[in-house]
């Protein structure tokens, strides 16, 4: 499988804070891989690094087999990029940004536009893109992506804005695209709700950091849900103070009811690490697993707060 | 390691304006206090009253450099401050065996507008005034029209709407052409004043290098030729009239100034040092004497020199003066202080120079090169291509490179 | 079928026009505006002290009496700046220019292609504006040629103050914009400075290549949202 995308031991600081701390993945030809993690995990960082617009303070990348901030101007044909908040140059109407797209793109697919286009109600094309709503803004400029038939996709915080009905239009047609044309695509985005159909891959950053990256469904294989009741809080933290990423016990978290743990490890492997750890029959007795939805793992991965 | 061109061009952008602004306000926040050297021949004491002025006034020296209280300097120079001669009872008085009395001293002093490189430089247009000499009153009046000199004649253009006077014009160029006068005309000049007693109209070089004077005289052409020959790199004419009637015209050659005498002569002032370029004359006459000053605009250290010379300008004493020691010292330490701060310095015309002490100007280059390396030491990175440019420029190139930089481009780094 | 630069120049000139469209005309209107406020200047000049008296100020003293256009000009730089490069540099829109498929230069130097062209038509009606009304008032061609060679330079500090307005916009980090726009304040400062007509006489080349750095500056500005510098 080719490697599209190739990112390995990318440090950066924003004034002296660290917010990547060596981050490595890549992404292979096909399917579509989601980027996920919380607000402020550093998802559109690394999709800046990437893409040239930051420089990392140690570190490398590399898109199409070149260096994100020296990619050669033909070879962006090949990438779609959309930048974070739906940028673009909305000053434009509908018709005037898609005629000015064209010109930079041989293969551009115009009916694909304006198939996306002209499922906007009651919009004509000779109004400006900033008088569209977010979801109508970002409509357009979905299809402006798509018409540009790039090989690659990368879509920083396509969610930004939107509500659930446009994200799910937006995943449906991506999700159409690709598996017709055969185009991977990076999506970043903390809203992870509608994803669980639509990911091929997971990565998912947390603090700086891949803690997962594989398959969506290794990831769920391989993830867990626990509850205790709440009172069982206070011992569960005396006896797994820290929890080890990618162990048994990953996170704790305390509800109202229940304190849930989460891990890496199923239910009669947890079992026998929370015995270790000392925990009493009575508690264990009534550890139960929980079905996790996709949102539900991530959340036990990163955290509510 | 290649260049950042685009960087380099904002450097040299920043360089630019600081090698005007910091000279710019380093002359307005260290201004030294204006001070001018004058001066006037004592036909009492047949030697030179040398003045200094500054923002306290005047001060009087003579060429011993002994200070003079103002009442006993004045005094020594009667035709020139006759106001308060007379009211210290001065007036009248004997001098080189003629009596002058109070009128008679303040109605033949005069002061000739200096011969200045702005002046001699300076854009001029083809375009004069030619006052009716005869006028009914006793007041000169502007003209209604202007004087255009052009290849091959000259026009008059009515101010009321620049229509052409088709007939004065054919008039006035015939009148010239047929004083001898060859277009095209070298040079030309008059004096657009109303303020004046009278009026020699204007004065030209013809195309073979002859001194010609055309007046207009109750609204008829007057052209004559004075038979002299201007001096072949004549840079300028000045027109002044004076009651004095000595001349009436003054040409600045490469070679020397000149005056227009009256009486058609060409009189060349005894100047020793001239040179067009950064030399201002200025000439006084009085009832008697006259008092040549030249100024040398090229630095503090260049002395003012004087020359007294007779009704016939001939030379009769002559005398070099410095500014002050304090003056010239302060002067001196401002150019160490500037040449410090920049080894360049730009004015306004694009005249880009090199600082006055070039021995400061290497120190001030020595320091922005040890800032520049602090600063790089700091943010560990040495750009030696800024580095090279802040030896080149100094302070300014160090400013420049360090809002600017890296100047240097790390290879690989070249997607367009 | 894109791809081809005639198609990309195309697209950049027609970005270009929608950008200016609506409000390009404004500096224009405020040429005009100041055109005939000398041109009433002069009237009422003539009308109180005579032609021969204004003739004879503008022989003798070379006053000035247009000396609002260069205002209007250097203003008119950082206006036609302000409608190319805030929608073009704000909301990190900088980036789309990054991204396009084709050199950066392409789109940059378009944009800056067209301001210089709306630069020089502005000067342009400067001038022919200026030399109406002095044909108005009947001034020769020995007078208004030098008087109107006095604008050249006020339309070099337009194209600086445009440049370098373009280039504070660009910029990504403040201290450097502000330092931008301190140097085109310079510039113009320089350009506009001097007494009498055509202060700079014949010798404009130097100022003309001391302005066309700044082209490349504004490339500089733009290009640390290119390069990732901070």
């Amino acid at each position: 499988m080719i490697a599209l995308i190739a990112c390995e031991g990318l440090r950066f600081a924003y004034g002296g804070r660290e917010v990547l701390h060596g981050v490595s993945f890549t992404v292979e030809q096909g399917g579509i891989v989601g980027l996920l993690g919380k607000n402020g995990a550093g998802k559109s960082t690394t999709i800046n690094i990437l893409m040239g617009f930051l420089r990392p303070d140690a570190g490398a990348c590399s898109i199409l087999g070149h260096p994100g901030h020296a990619i050669p101007p033909l070879e962006r044909r090949r990438i779609g990029l959309l930048h974070e908040g739906f940028v673009q140059y909305d000053f434009m109407t509908i018709a005037e940004i898609e005629r000015y797209h064209a010109a930079f793109y041989p293969a551009w697919d115009r009916d694909l536009y304006y198939d996306l286009v002209n499922r906007l109600v009651d919009v004509p094309h000779s109004r400006k893109v900033s008088r569209l709503s977010c979801g109508q803004r970002s409509q357009v400029i979905l299809g402006l992506i798509l018409a540009q038939c790039p090989e690659l996709m990368i879509l920083d915080d396509y969610s930004m804005g939107l509500d659930v009905g446009y994200r799910r239009l937006f995943l449906e047609f991506l999700r159409e695209y690709v598996d017709v044309r055969g185009t991977t695509v990076l999506l970043t985005s903390h809203i992870v709700q509608e994803l669980d159909s639509f990911l091929d891959d997971v990565l998912i950053i947390h603090e700086g950091e891949i803690i997962v990256s594989g398959t969506r469904d290794s990831f769920m294989a391989g993830f867990f849900g626990y509850t205790l009741p709440a009172r069982y809080e206070p011992r569960l933290r005396e006896l797994a103070p820290t929890q080890t990423r990618g162990g048994p016990v990953h996170s704790i978290e305390a509800g109202r009811r229940d304190v849930a743990v989460y891990g890496f490890a199923p239910l009669d492997a947890m079992r026998g690490h929370l015995a270790g750890l000392g925990l009493e029959t009575e508690a264990l007795d009534q550890l139960a697993q929980q079905p996790l939805s996709f949102e539900d793992a991530f959340i036990g991965l990163t955290g509510r707060y | 390691m290649s260049i950042h061109t685009p960087r380099f061009a904002a450097m040299l952008i920043c360089v630019l304006v600081l090698v005007w602004f910091i000279p710019y306000v380093y002359g307005r926040a260290t201004r030294a206090d204006r001070f001018q050297l004058s001066g006037e021949y004592s036909p009492l004491t047949r030697r030179f009253m040398i003045w200094e002025m500054g923002p306290k006034g005047i001060r009087f020296r003579d060429e011993d450099g002994r200070l003079l209280p103002t009442r006993e300097a004045q005094r020594l120079m009667p035709l020139v401050f006759p106001g308060n001669v007379r009211k210290w009872g001065g007036f009248p008085i004997t001098l080189d065996g003629r009596v002058f009395s109070f009128e008679e001293a303040e109605k033949n002093l005069r002061y000739f507008s200096s011969l200045t490189p702005r002046e001699i430089f300076g854009r001029k247009f083809p375009v004069h005034a030619l006052f009716e000499s005869v006028p009914e009153g006793v007041s000169l009046e502007l003209p209604d029209d202007v004087l255009v000199v052009g290849a091959d004649g000259i026009s008059f253009l009515r101010c009321a709407d620049g229509s052409l006077n088709g007939e004065k014009s054919v008039r006035f160029t015939a009148e010239i052409k047929r004083a001898g006068a060859v277009f095209p005309l070298r040079l030309a000049a008059s004096n657009p004043s109303i303020y004046k007693p009278f009026d020699e109209g204007l004065v030209f070089i013809d195309g073979n290098g002859g001194i010609f004077q055309l007046q207009m005289a109750r609204g008829e052409p007057v052209c004559r030729a004075t038979g002299l020959v201007a001096p072949r790199d004549t840079l300028a004419l000045i027109v002044e009239e004076h009651e004095s009637r000595g001349f009436y015209a003054a040409l600045a050659a490469g070679a020397g100034p000149y005056l227009l005498m009256y009486g058609d002569r060409l009189l060349r002032l005894p100047s020793e040092s001239w040179d067009p370029r950064v030399n201002t004359l200025s000439l006084r006459s009085t009832a008697l004497y006259r008092t040549m000053i030249e100024h040398d605009l090229s630095g503090v250290a260049a002395p003012v020199r004087y020359a007294a010379l007779d009704r016939d300008f001939r030379p009769l004493r002559r005398y070099s003066a410095l500014l002050p020691e304090a003056v010239r010292a302060r002067s001196e330490l401002l150019d160490k202080g500037l040449s410090l701060l920049t080894p360049f310095v730009l004015s306004q015309f694009f005249d880009l120079r090199f600082a006055p002490n070039p021995g400061f100007a290497a120190l001030g280059v020595v320091c922005a090169l040890g800032l520049f390396y602090a600063c790089c030491r700091r943010a560990r990175r040495l750009d030696l291509a800024a580095l090279f440019l802040v030896a080149c420029t100094g302070l300014p190139g160090c400013i420049a490179a360090l809002a600017f930089g890296p100047l240097g481009r790390e290879t690989g780094t070249r997607g367009t | 079928m894109g791809g081809d630069i005639r198609s990309i120049l195309r697209a950049a000139c027609m970005k270009e026009w929608i950008k200016v469209r609506l409000l390009f005309w404004i500096p224009f209107a405020a040429l005009a505006a100041a055109l005939c406020d000398v041109s009433l200047m002069y009237k009422g000049f003539v009308a109180m002290h005579g032609a021969p008296a204004l003739w004879y100020e503008l022989i003798v003293k070379q006053t000035v009496h247009f000396s609002r256009l260069s205002w209007v000009l250097a203003a008119a730089g950082m206006f036609f700046a302000a409608l190319q490069f805030v929608p073009e540099c704000s909301g990190r829109r900088l980036r789309l220019m990054f991204h396009l498929p084709v050199s950066y230069r392409v789109s940059m130097y378009t944009a800056v292609g067209y301001g210089l062209l709306l630069n020089l038509a502005l000067l342009c009606a400067a001038v022919g504006g200026l030399a109406l009304v002095f044909a108005r008032m009947g001034f020769p061609r020995e007078l208004a040629l030098p008087m109107l060679g006095t604008l050249p330079p006020w339309g070099l500090a337009g194209f600086a103050s445009y440049c370098s307005t373009a280039a504070v916009l660009a910029e990504p980090r403040p201290a450097r914009a502000i330092l931008f726009g301190l140097l085109g304040f310079g510039y113009v400062t320089l350009l506009t400075a001097g007494n009498g007509y055509s202060p700079l006489g014949g010798n404009m080349w130097p100022y003309v290549l001391a302005c066309l750095l700044w082209p490349l500056a504004l490339e500089s500005a733009a290009l640390r949202v290119k390069e990732g510098q901070r």
